[in-house]
């Protein structure tokens, strides 16, 4: 019974907290008239906040939608759409809507917009791939036009992560690559497919209008064509698309400035514990030690990367801060090795003890790291093949479990209930996303209790100690957290980096007048 | 003419030809380099050195070392390794079918000679590279498939060159008479149709070898060539491209080594063509 009170009294306090939040009242700043020109690094695959899993899809939901509630970079809820929200048990959480919101179209934005959007996704004809994310909700009621009550069939701690999704008005069709109206502070004036998305101001957004009146994201996969627009000024933000090695180049233009922080995203090298060689745990750590992590991270990233410990990111609520930190000693990797019964049958010759495939986008720096990692298992006598595949393939491969090593980047984590997806036994693929095949009862025991649990303080501990086992079985090696870096023309303020690379920040940009202004 | 006055003939154009000259003297070069690349290479091609990555030539590295510090000069002649592999072998292998295919064709005529062009008028409708493309992708980069991918549609020009070549000698008195005497058609073919067919498909894969290097720079560039860390010159561009304003040296210089490899095979092909020109010998 305690147990409950402890659970409901934290969701209260996170509610309260919400409320008291500053964004709701934010006050009217004079506007601005210029155009922001952003560069995406690639195109989105879908804009549709029912649909859409892809990192440049959900970059411009951020601007364009608005959801029920959004995160700050520590997995705290902050109000949006709904001023504050109440749990009334572990399986009914209450969300109160702002008074007034409107739709792009002047629409009023109701609970059954909220209901709609929600029962869209659950819908199994619609196919969405965000369904899984809210199979237990079990009941959507709308008592009134401001307040939705999600019933679930069962206490699960990651629903309200689930939460930050945009809300679309009701009874919108999927249609193709056309985004769906939203409430954002910025409409979709025109999309280029694969080109551009042009988006204004607009002028009802419930948390004031935006300063900017246009902004233009383009769609440029090419990092030269990413370099020679900043310096040549029409494009003034980039963030995590200019090569660490041109960032000094690009600034030569003295009106870019570049501003560094923390991000979250988790690199890490993925090992297939069906494999005779990689089912030892031994065989894990000893490859673990003879990559040198913090040479990589300092040339190849020039220092703009943190070495990671964990698949959570440092600053994140639920990082146990007392992994056992894992240094490059080849030495010991060799030793590890011959104990593991791999001994070189010559040496420092060219004949390896084994031998392993590594799969790899074809994305050239994951190319240039790959081709660093070779080489240095190779001087711990194992030989590896390279095999680079164009993105379809290689994600398909790695999803079927078909790969001995691999590297991928885990993106958007916004609840440690990703150790559920990616370690427990019953999650192998294609459910899940225990690609490598990893099993241990104490794990999965522990990722079971930490998604029913909803006291934040004992899944921190709950998650503490699974990444406590994770450290020492190495079924993934944590490899490094890129930072985050933003290229900007130095006039433009008001950006904040977030971990996550959140680009919710763009409403409060403006063009600082200035004696810079006139250049 | 007997056969040694008429090797005599073709090389003594040959080498009236400056430009066959000059290209002939840069395929030489290019095959001592693949061949004594070990000995030749200052450096080992794969050894990294990750700090000094990006510099420009120096003492030591003559012309400058790649993003992960690895000698550019050693790369670039153990790189001409793989040119001159993909080269050679493409225009073998597609030789080879290419000359099956087409002496069948153009000997037996009829039903063999309307289904084997129809195959090739169909493998015709292929974009090259988008098939090389495909095969490479369904079958992984390595060398090997790299050849195949590469000699899937080069045969087919080969092909129809042989079977154009023996429609039209077969038809010559030289062969009527030998048929008229009886030889059997594997040697009428092989003595007496084959040699006379031969020197445009020479030329033909001269210029074929050209074709072949820059397809496999091309495939290499786009990651779908031989597996890393074997150095080839297309892959070589495709890393370097990413520093073409800090480190233009890391794509100019592979991509001079293509220009130049690929204008030496042209130039030979030309001279060789002139030289072999029959209409000239008629003369």
């Amino acid at each position: 019974m305690a147990d409950v009170k402890d659970r409901l009294a934290s969701a209260l306090l996170l509610a309260a907290i919400a409320a008291a939040s500053p964004t709701g009242c934010s006050q009217r700043m004079p506007a601005d008239s210029g155009e922001l020109v952003i560069a995406f690094p690639g195109a989105p695959v879908s804009i549709d906040p029912r649909l859409s899993t892809d990192a440049y899809g959900t970059q411009i939901l951020q601007m364009t939608h608005a959801s029920l509630i959004r995160m700050d970079a520590a997995g705290n809820p902050l109000p949006d759409l709904a001023e504050g929200f109440e749990a009334r048990s572990p399986t009914e959480v209450v969300f109160r809507l702002r008074d007034g919101v409107r739709f792009h179209d002047g629409r009023e934005l109701t609970s059954a917009d909220v209901r709609d959007t929600f029962a869209w996704i659950l819908n199994p004809r619609n196919r969405s791939p965000h369904r899984s994310t809210y199979e237990t909700i079990r009941e959507i009621e709308t008592p009134d036009s401001r307040t939705v009550v999600f019933r679930l069939s069962e206490p699960f701690a990651p629903f309200l992560a689930g939460m930050v999704r945009g809300i679309v008005p009701a009874g919108t069709r999927a249609a193709g690559y056309s985004p769906p109206i939203g409430a954002g502070p910025y409409r979709v004036d025109d999309y280029e497919q694969d080109t551009a998305i042009r988006l204004s101001r607009f002028e009802g957004y419930h948390g004031g209008a935006a300063r900017i009146e246009q902004v233009v994201v383009k769609f440029l996969p090419d990092s030269n064509v990413r370099f020679l627009e900043l310096k040549k000024g029409s494009v003034n933000l980039v963030l995590n698309g200019v090569e660490p090695d041109l960032i000094p180049a690009v600034l030569e233009n003295g009106n870019l400035v570049m501003e560094e922080a923390p991000g979250s995203n988790v690199s890490y090298l993925g090992f297939n514990l069906r494999d005779p060689f990689l089912s030892d745990a031994r065989v894990r750590r000893a490859i673990a030690l003879a990559i040198d992590r913090e040479a990589i991270a300092r040339t190849l990233w020039k220092g703009h990367a943190d070495l990671a410990d964990s698949l959570l990111a440092p600053g994140f609520w639920a990082h146990d801060d007392k992994i056992p930190p894992l240094r490059y000693d080849p030495a010991a990797a060799r030793r590890l090795l011959e104990a593991a019964g791999y001994r070189d049958p010559d040496g420092d010759g060219p004949k390896p003890r084994f031998r392993l495939t590594y799969k790899t986008s074809q994305n050239e720096l994951r190319r240039r790291i790959a081709a660093v990692i070779q080489e240095e298992l190779r001087q711990a006598g194992i030989a590896v093949e390279i095999q680079s595949l164009e993105w379809g393939t290689f994600f398909s491969d790695i999803r079927k479990g078909n790969f001995q090593l691999y590297s991928l980047t885990w993106v958007g984590i916004a609840d440690p209930d990703i150790y559920h997806y990616a370690f427990h036994s019953g999650q192998t693929p294609p459910e899940g996303a225990n690609r490598g095949g990893y099993r241990n009862p104490e794990v999965d025991r522990l990722v079971t209790e930490g998604r029913r649990e909803t006291s934040r303080e004992k899944r921190k501990k709950i998650y503490g100690k699974v990444q406590q086992i994770l450290s020492r079985d190495l079924p993934v090696f944590p490899l490094w957290i890129n930072r985050n870096i933003l290229v900007r023309d130095r006039r433009l303020t008001g950006f904040v980096i977030t971990p996550d690379e959140d680009y919710a920040s763009v409403k409060e940009m403006t063009f600082r007048k200035g004696k810079e202004a006139g250049k | 003419m007997s056969e040694r006055t008429v090797k005599q003939t073709i090389a003594r154009r040959v080498a009236r030809h400056r430009g066959a000259v000059a290209g002939f003297a840069v395929v030489v070069l290019l095959l001592l380099a693949a061949v004594l690349a070990p000995l030749l290479a200052p450096f080992d091609p794969g050894a990294q050195a990750l700090d000094s990555g990006l510099s420009g030539p120096s003492r030591s590295h003559w012309l400058g070392q790649d993003r992960l510090g690895r000698d550019l000069l050693s790369r670039l002649i153990h790189g001409a390794r793989v040119s001159v592999a993909v080269g050679l072998g493409t225009v073998s292998l597609s030789l080879a079918i290419g000359l099956l295919v087409g002496s069948a064709a153009g000997f037996f005529a009829g039903k063999v000679d309307h289904l084997f062009m129809r195959l090739a008028d169909i493998l015709l409708a292929f974009p090259g590279i988008l098939l090389a493309i495909a095969i490479t992708s369904v079958l992984g980069p390595s060398l090997r498939n790299v050849l195949i991918a590469l000699s899937a549609l080069g045969w087919v020009g080969y092909a129809r060159l042989i079977r154009g070549q023996i429609l039209k000698i077969r038809e010559m008195e030289f062969v009527q008479s030998a048929r008229a005497v009886g030889t059997p058609p594997a040697r009428l073919l092989r003595v007496h149709i084959l040699p006379n067919a031969i020197s445009p498909v020479i030329v033909e894969a001269t210029f074929g070898i050209a074709r072949a290097i820059v397809a496999e720079a091309g495939l290499s560039f786009l990651g779908l060539g031989v597996a890393p860390p074997t150095p080839s010159w297309g892959a070589m561009i495709s890393e370097g491209r990413h520093f073409l304003f800090v480190a233009p040296h890391l794509t100019t210089v592979p991509g001079l080594a293509i220009m130049i490899t690929v204008m030496a095979f042209n130039f030979l092909g030309d001279g060789l063509r002139d030289a072999m020109d029959v209409r000239e010998g008629a003369h």
